[in-house]
């Protein structure tokens, strides 16, 4: 081996092997969450959805419990506009409007919540036990998912509402019913989502580890497909907002004395030339409830999935 | 004479959120008339944006600047239209992804003639009877029928001499290769290589080649530009850059490659660090970080390319003190004290594979699928991995070595055959006894990103391990785990940080640390350091070189790059098309290969040294790898092999000694040395 040339020190070997792998990387050290919450607080229309949908929630829950009136109160004052007294005015009953589009409010988000939450939580499984496991499985729940797609919705209620007509009425059973038919498109893309994942490196390294399915499910996969599914859910709440809107406003979904922005508006449209008031405050409410969940929902798939950059 | 190409300052940079990338920084060079200039550097340095910038082909986002000028004509400042003209007829291009740059809707020789005809007078018949001859001049057999195949219908050597062809369509002054052999098996990357010779002699333009593989340049070149962080550090005659380098990065570079012919270091000498990021660049050179020679003005003043002997500049403060063959890069670290404890090796195998065949199904029709055939990807291979022991498994891409060691990991369930670990036989235990089995048979996956969940942070990931058979506990866990990372040289401080933030090398350091955690006695390497840079590789293998002396490991390497198999392997076994061909020790297969594909394999890797690429003979297959689902009668060699009769149709040759010291499946197997010899 040839001298090293004057003026060339060689190196300390012990300290090359310790340069080498300990070499700081340039990033400072911050989590995939964290990447994705900052990139949400830079989506300004995400953010003000986000702040709306939280006032309008906090405005129905303090509304209802705070307010003067509650929205089953007959007052003595029948159909009059917004006043100090009744701020949105009150209907041709008397029922105060401001505490009945509170509790609409609540109602309507609570029903479109249950809705995701239990089509959410169908669509991931069955996703992702076909995604998972492939084949027969694949093949069956994949099939039954397209019946499930060509039920027609409508339908299901008009027989579901005469059958419980006592039970129908009420919140929870729409929620329950929707949110049996609602998840369909999550099963899909999780199935996706499953199907790719399955095949990268690190879940047959999880094989080769020896891991449980549970484990390489619960632990590895969902996690990383838990982008796809948080903005699919986001997009059901609103998704499931606007039919049980629109089934109330038929008179299939929630049924008196409960009320919700879809039966308000559906009972205000008769008087919207003569008592504005009455149309416009519930369907206002729940136009920017709508927009604003789907605000959060376009704000979270951007920040979730950096490939897919906003071109707005 | 003015050059034929002449590039002057180039500078490009891409506005990104993060800040401006400089991705091409100072880039001057000229190209004479019939001269082939390698451009060599690791991914990153920007040898691809300034083949771009220099034909004008980069995206909106890149701001170019300095003068690139082709005949004495400028050409960043010429229209789009003038441009396209001079792309094709003055620069031709030849980028790396053929399958993305040819037209899947036109056949090839329709896409050759349409080049003719829309710069030239000439009726569509001359021009594609031109389109045929091109064809045939890069190789291309049987060319006027496969001048009417589409393009997924040719294999990606074939789709490369087509767009080579393309270049050569309308003689240009000057071919620009961009990595056209990267994503090509090494006997397809002797094929393609010829192709472009060919192009250079039969238009007698100037060629700029770039590429990573030290080996490609130096079997090709002229001379050579070394590229490092978006700028030539160095530039000369091809053998002043391979024997009187000026620069550290280049002689680091040359230290840290396995040779195939084995001349050099007993061990490899990697260069520490990883390339920088090209964001936020630091005032002075760019080497600083990973360079054993720093002095003071390094850092403050970045060197610029300065003649340090006649045609041969470098960019270094020290270039005239650095002579030539100067050690710079140590060992790394000292060989590590001979194991004393460890136990007496067992003769007997601890890894036995016998018979094993793998055949997938190929169904079609969706919902009730049918059977239409096999691809028979493994079919009966044998194999013994002793205690202590790396025995390499090599082939080219569709060999089955990957699904060898999927199976033998029981990811994948055999078709037939044993698979032993000691002497349990593991293809008939059951999901639980398997389970307490994968303690001792642990894999490294190629791809260090794939390989690690990118959500979990990678201290976690080395203790998935441990919590998945329950060895986990909450005092002793996290000291294991710190133990770990010391043991691949990570820095247990980082176990809090997600695979994103390391560098490849890193992550494959995090990729082995998992595999260690369970104490297993078996190593499957599958193409370890396959992804890894060249510079960053060689870290990896003296790693797994030191783990095996220190732990005990037996190793099944599995690799397609013959060099880092000779380094690291003490057994090699070379696989055709899902069967062993040959098998032996190191040198009984490296110097006397008697296989001709072990030969052909062999013959067709470039070596980094331009004087022994100058007197190599190759051997160049013709055709390409046939499909698994097929496979030919008898011999599955001979419809490529220069010495097939009518008995390797007829009759399956055995891996068998015969007369060779070691098992060749040939029936005309015969001793040859295709490496030259050890020169100094």
């Amino acid at each position: 081996m040839p001298e090293p040339a004057p003026g060339i020190t060689p190196p300390t070997p012990a300290l090359t092997l310790v340069t080498d792998a300990i070499q700081d990387p340039a990033v400072e050290s911050r989590s995939q969450f964290r990447l994705a919450l900052e990139r949400f607080a830079h989506h300004r229309l995400a953010l003000a959805g986000l702040v709306v949908f939280l006032l309008l929630v906090l405005l129905s829950t303090l509304g209802s419990v705070f307010w003067q009136y509650s929205y089953s109160t007959i007052t003595s004052d029948f159909a009059t506009g917004p006043s100090p007294q009744h701020p949105f005015g009150t209907d041709l009953i008397g029922h105060d409007l401001f505490a009945q589009v509170m509790e609409a409010e609540a109602t309507s988000v609570k029903t479109a919540a249950l809705v995701a939450l239990i089509a959410t939580t169908i669509g991931t499984v069955i996703g992702a036990i076909a995604g998972y496991y492939g084949k027969l499985a694949d093949a069956l729940l994949m099939r039954f998912t397209d019946l499930i797609l060509a039920v027609p919705l409508l339908a299901v209620l008009l027989v579901l509402a005469n059958k419980l007509s006592k039970q129908a009425g009420s919140w929870f059973w729409i929620a329950l019913i929707l949110g049996l038919l609602l998840w369909t498109n999550l099963a899909r893309q999780v199935r996706g989502a499953f199907l790719s994942l399955r095949e990268r490196e690190f879940v047959e390294a999880e094989h080769a580890i020896g891991a449980s399915d549970l484990r390489i499910v619960f632990r590895h996969m969902i996690p990383n497909a838990i982008g796809s599914i948080v903005v699919t859910a986001t997009l059901t709440v609103a998704l499931a907002l606007l039919i049980e809107a629109v089934l109330s406003f038929l008179g299939l979904g929630i049924q008196p004395p409960e009320v919700s922005l879809g039966s308000l508006v559906s009972s205000g449209q008769d008087a919207a030339t003569s008592l504005p008031w009455l149309f416009f405050f519930p369907s206002g409410f729940l136009v920017v409830t709508i927009l604003s969940i789907n605000f959060i929902g376009d704000g979270l798939r951007d920040a979730l999935d950096p490939t897919q950059r906003a071109t707005r | 004479m003015s050059p034929l190409l002449e590039v002057m300052g180039l500078n490009v940079t891409f506005r990104t959120r993060d800040g401006d990338v400089h991705a091409v920084r100072d880039l001057t060079f000229r190209l004479g008339r019939g001269e082939t200039l390698g451009i060599v550097g690791e991914s990153g340095s920007g040898k691809s944006t300034a083949a771009l910038a220099i034909l004008g082909l980069l995206a909106k986002n890149a701001r170019v600047t300095g003068s690139v000028k082709a005949a004495g004509q400028e050409l960043l400042s010429l229209r789009e239209r003038d441009l396209a003209h001079v792309r094709g007829s003055v620069i031709a291009y030849v980028p790396q992804d053929p399958l993305s740059s040819l037209n899947p809707a036109f056949t090839v020789g329709w896409q050759v003639a349409e080049t003719i005809w829309t710069r030239r007078e000439m009726s569509k018949e001359a021009a594609h009877r031109r389109a045929v001859e091109l064809l045939e001049a890069v190789g291309i057999p049987r060319a006027a029928e496969q001048a009417r195949r589409f393009p997924h219908e040719l294999s990606g050597g074939m789709r490369q001499r087509v767009v080579i062809a393309i270049a050569m369509a309308n003689d240009p002054d000057v071919i620009i290769a961009d990595e056209p052999t990267t994503a090509l098996d090494v006997t397809i990357q002797a094929q393609v290589l010829e192709a472009l010779r060919s192009a250079r002699e039969l238009t007698g333009a100037s060629m700029i080649l770039i590429t990573h593989d030290l080996g490609i340049v130096a079997g090709l070149a002229d001379r050579v530009m070394v590229m490092y962080a978006g700028k030539p550090v160095e530039a000369g005659p091809v053998d002043d850059i391979f024997f009187r380098s000026r620069m550290p990065y280049t002689l680091g570079l040359l230290g840290s490659l396995p040779r195939l012919d084995g001349v050099g270091y007993a061990r490899l000498r990697p260069i520490p660090g990883a390339p920088p990021s090209l964001v936020k660049l630091p005032p002075g050179c760019p080497f600083v970080p990973r360079c054993p020679v720093v002095i003071g003005r390094c850092a403050e003043e970045e060197p610029t390319l300065r003649l340090a002997a006649p045609e041969h500049s470098s960019a270094c403060h020290r270039s005239r003190e650095l002579a030539a063959g100067v050690p710079l890069f140590g060992t790394a670290d000292p060989a590590p004290p001979a194991p004393q404890t460890l136990p007496a090796v067992d003769d007997r195998p601890i890894i036995g594979v016998t018979d094993l065949v793998k055949h997938y199904p190929l169904t079609s029709g969706r919902l009730a699928r049918r059977k239409v055939g096999n691809v028979h990807a493994v079919c009966g291979v044998s194999l013994e991995l002793r205690e202590r022991e790396t025995l390499g498994l090599v082939g080219e891409s569709g060999c089955g070595k990957s699904t060898t060691a999927r199976s033998i990991l029981q990811l994948l369930p055999a078709t037939s055959g044993s698979v032993r670990f000691g002497d349990q036989e593991l293809t008939t235990q059951t999901r639980r006894q398997l389970r307490a089995l994968r303690q001792h048979v642990q894999v490294v996956f190629q791809d260090p990103m794939a390989s690690l969940d990118p959500r979990i942070p990678v201290g976690e990931i080395v203790a998935e391990p441990l919590r998945v058979h329950e060895r986990w506990d909450r005092r002793t866990g996290p000291a294991r785990v710190a133990e770990l990372f010391r043991l691949v040289g990570l820095n247990p401080e980082h176990r809090n940080r997600y695979p994103h933030e390391f560098s490849g090398g890193q992550r494959q350091r995090v990729g082995i640390a998992r595999a260690l955690a369970l104490e297993p006695k078996v190593l499957v390497l599958d193409e370890p350091v396959s992804a890894l840079d060249v510079s960053v590789q060689a870290g990896v293998v003296n790693l797994l070189e030191d783990l095996q002396d220190r732990l005990g490991l037996s190793y099944l390497f599995i690799a397609h790059d013959l060099s880092v198999i000779r380094h690291i392997c003490d057994r090699v076994a070379v696989m055709y098309l899902g069967k062993l061909v040959e098998t032996g020790t190191r040198s009984q297969v490296y110097d006397a290969p008697s296989h001709p594909y072990t030969q052909a394999l062999l013959s067709a890797v470039p070596v980094p040294d331009p004087q022994v690429e100058r007197q190599r003979r190759r051997i160049l297959l013709t055709g390409d790898v046939p499909s698994a689902t097929s496979p030919p009668s008898g011999c599955r060699f001979r419809t490529r092999c220069w010495k097939a009769q009518g008995i390797c149709a007829t009759e399956e040759p055995v891996l068998a000694d015969r007369g060779q010291g070691h098992p060749v499946a040939c029936h005309f197997a015969e001793k040859a040395a295709v490496l030259p010899g050890p020169r100094r």
